[in-house]
């Protein structure tokens, strides 16, 4: 009778944790502590050249689609192509005319975020691609400025996309992002004072659902000192974003709480069954 | 002396007239939308903006240009907009997607 009881109230733990759990994994936090200081672009350590703009000054454009040249996976879906969005983020589907970052994720479409801000390059700067490394894809948003046509503050950084065939160097990963000076992180129609306030910048991953990969200070007040000369690398290991190069990677959070459901629905099965027996 | 007073305040009129913000005033949804607002009423003060979008007042409003912003609070959270002036014509852009949408001066 009582292992009878037991099984029943580890069945329904188990469901309970499966619900709590759904809501836990949403968002996995990416230690600011894991950004790496560097004072330049990834381009700069190839001898320099960030590629050609890809649209005028404009504010919330989109460019795309773009061939990636190779195949990613992404939160378990193919893509080989993207959309440059010039508010500091590429988005995989569909351009993203978005200037304000919803949710953790940023946006409610996949979406890796380097700087998701509300850039405005009427005032200063350009969005460039540079696509001539195989296997390799790199946007930069270079010295651009913020939303309303404000150049007195501006960012520069980038991001690196590799394809499954890039022989990555150790120390390396398939995603990378690169900053310089970030001087600004918050567009006036985001809330934003003098660059600052409001709703500040996105940094990080979004499948476009649930499920994303954010740096601790993804909007927050001070993001923008927090990634000014750093960069940092991250592996898609199947498709998910992993903080540092490939290898072994650590079970992500979602993995070993499934594991944990399983063990405790399989502990609760067997208490269920043997007092079957005993009936 | 009456007519030079009387001068004076017309051409004070067209001044005022000349110098009132593009943003200012009533402006009337020109499409079939009904998820957005369809009555703004807009009155700036320097680069702030104030004023009403439907029976909600807006928030965080600024205008720079012909660039114009501002928040809708909803029961459903922060609504964010953003947009430019040409003319008589408003176009907005919701955060969320779907823009522009059409507003007409009245």
């Amino acid at each position: 009778m009582k292992q009878g009881r037991l099984g029943r109230i580890l069945l329904w733990s188990s469901l309970l944790v499966l619900i709590a759990g759904v809501v836990w994994a949403a968002v996995t936090t990416i230690p600011n502590s894991a950004l790496i200081p560097s004072t330049q672009y990834y381009t700069d350590g190839l001898g320099g050249g960030i590629g050609s703009t890809v649209m005028a000054p404009n504010d919330d454009s989109s460019a795309g689609p773009i061939n990636l040249g190779f195949t990613v996976n992404f939160f378990g879906t193919n893509y080989t192509q993207f959309f440059v969005n010039n508010n500091g983020n590429v988005t995989f589907g569909n351009g993203l005319s978005a200037y304000t970052p919803t949710g953790p994720q940023g946006a409610t479409q996949p979406i890796i975020s380097p700087y998701f801000a509300d850039v405005d390059t009427r005032g200063a700067g350009q969005v460039y691609v540079r696509t001539d490394i195989p296997n390799e894809i790199i946007v930069t948003w270079d010295q651009v400025g913020y939303y309303s046509i404000h150049a007195d503050k501006l960012a520069s950084f980038q991001l690196v996309l590799r394809g499954p065939n890039y022989n990555v160097p150790a120390g390396e990963g398939t995603v990378g992002f690169f900053y310089k000076a970030v001087q600004w992180e918050t567009g006036d129609a985001s809330g934003g004072t003098g660059g600052f306030g409001g709703t500040p910048a996105a940094v990080g991953f979004g499948d476009g659902n649930s499920s994303g990969y954010v740096l601790a200070a993804s909007l927050q007040n001070g993001v923008s000192s927090v990634v000014t000369n750093h960069h940092i690398w991250f592996s898609l290991v199947n498709g998910v974003p992993q903080v540092g190069g490939g290898g072994s990677p650590t079970p992500a959070p979602t993995s070993l709480y499934l594991l944990a459901v399983g063990l405790i629905g399989l502990a609760g099965y067997r208490f269920f069954m043997m007092r079957r027996n005993q009936n | 002396m009456k007519r030079l007073i009387l001068l004076v305040s017309v051409t004070l009129l067209f001044a005022m007239a000349a110098f009132a913000a593009a943003a200012d005033g009533t402006w009337l949804v020109a499409t079939s939308n009904t998820n957005v607002p369809q009555k703004l009423v807009l009155q700036t003060s320097g680069s702030a903006l104030a004023g009403t979008a439907d029976t909600k007042a807006i928030s965080h409003g600024g205008t720079n240009g012909n660039d114009l912003w501002f928040q809708v609070t909803t029961l459903s959270g922060t609504e964010y907009y953003k947009g430019t002036i040409s003319g008589s014509q408003l176009k907005l852009y919701p955060n969320k997607g779907g823009g522009p949408i059409t507003y007409n001066h009245q």
